[in-house]
């Protein structure tokens, strides 16, 4: 039963992956309006965490990293340590301390302090970043 | 280092130090490795307190002797104690692990008890803090209500190694909760964002 739910996630994320893979890699977020956007700047006009996110991929998949640093830079730690996060999540009983730092309240207390600079800072340094 | 464990009244192992991280081992569960005389409680084993991350407190709490506890829960004890007179196969069963009964463990059956807290101070694993979501929500979705996820997500573990299993549970479940706010608010904004833009 476990096994089957197991097996069922697998084909549901590898299909998923491949279909952000293709469609990142193809449109570009800021040519093409049916990408979804952020809530928060439309509301308040400043960027969020996050903002970027997309065309970032885009110019990730595309191979210009340099760009993809400029659209949103705090995907460069984000996206490892969630690598870290769901592996250690999925081999817990093989990675018994990366689990336990990964999911540590020292991270989350973290991630949260650095959510918000980066967030102050990229309103702060707009063109810089 | 192999460890044994004595689990539901039968002897269980050779395990490693991580494989046991995912079984139900309470900090009376009985073990042994090379090198002790006798079976000791789980809780006694360093390697494996540290394991399971909880602090010593909780464990010296439960090896008080039976009798307060008794006092204290008198009315869902009730049914277990028929059990330590009759139908306790153990009796039979000390003989061929020699451990002995008599090192303050608690009285009681060995059956793990899943889910609920049970009264005799047993605390169930820690729940899932589903930090990775809430930070993805707070990339992806929305970043207010994600920061409220992060926030909820944080107060797991210390809740939980306080001993406050139903306040880690609640804290967990909120940031499920904040995660899907965020996930739901993204989405429904999304579309009035690219109808906005087609004008």
């Amino acid at each position: 039963m476990i096994q089957y739910r197991k097996k069922i996630t697998a084909v549901a994320v590898t299909v998923i992956a491949t279909a952000v893979f293709v469609i990142y890699r193809l449109f570009d977020p800021a040519q093409h309006s049916f990408f979804p956007r952020c809530p928060s700047k439309l509301i308040t006009g400043l960027d969020c965490p996050g903002c970027g996110t997309q065309r970032a991929l885009h110019a990730a998949l595309n191979g210009d990293f340099a760009a993809a640093f400029h659209h949103n830079a705090i995907l460069f730690l984000a996206i490892p340590f969630l690598i870290l996060y769901v592996t250690s999540s999925l081999f817990k009983t093989h990675l018994p301390r990366l689990y336990n730092a990964t999911h540590s309240t020292l991270a989350a207390i973290l991630s949260l302090i650095i959510l918000i600079a980066w967030w102050i800072i990229r309103n702060i340094f707009p063109y810089t970043f | 280092m192999k460890y044994w464990i004595i689990i539901n009244n039968e002897q269980a192992g050779p395990f490693e130090l991580e494989q046991l991280s995912s079984m139900p081992i309470r900090p009376d569960t009985p073990v042994w490795h090379e090198g002790l005389p006798n079976w000791v409680p789980a809780a006694q084993v360093a390697e494996i307190r540290n394991l399971f991350e909880a602090p010593q407190q909780d464990f010296a709490q439960q090896q008080e002797p039976d009798s307060q506890q008794n006092e204290t829960n008198n009315g869902d004890f009730e049914e277990f104690k028929p059990q330590n007179n009759q139908g306790y196969g153990h009796q039979q069963q000390q003989g061929s692990y020699g451990y002995q009964q008599g090192n303050g463990y608690p009285q009681g059956n060995y059956t793990y008890q899943q889910k609920e807290p049970t009264e005799n101070g047993e605390m169930p694993k820690c729940p899932d803090n589903y930090l990775g979501w809430a930070i993805a929500a707070t990339l992806l979705c929305c970043m207010p209500l994600g920061i409220v996820a992060i926030v909820y997500a944080s107060t797991v573990k210390t809740r939980y190694s306080r001993g406050d299993y139903e306040g880690a549970v609640k804290a967990s479940d909120r940031a499920q909760w904040w995660i899907i706010f965020s996930i739901v608010l993204g989405l429904l904004i999304a579309p009035f964002q690219v109808l906005f833009s087609l004008l």
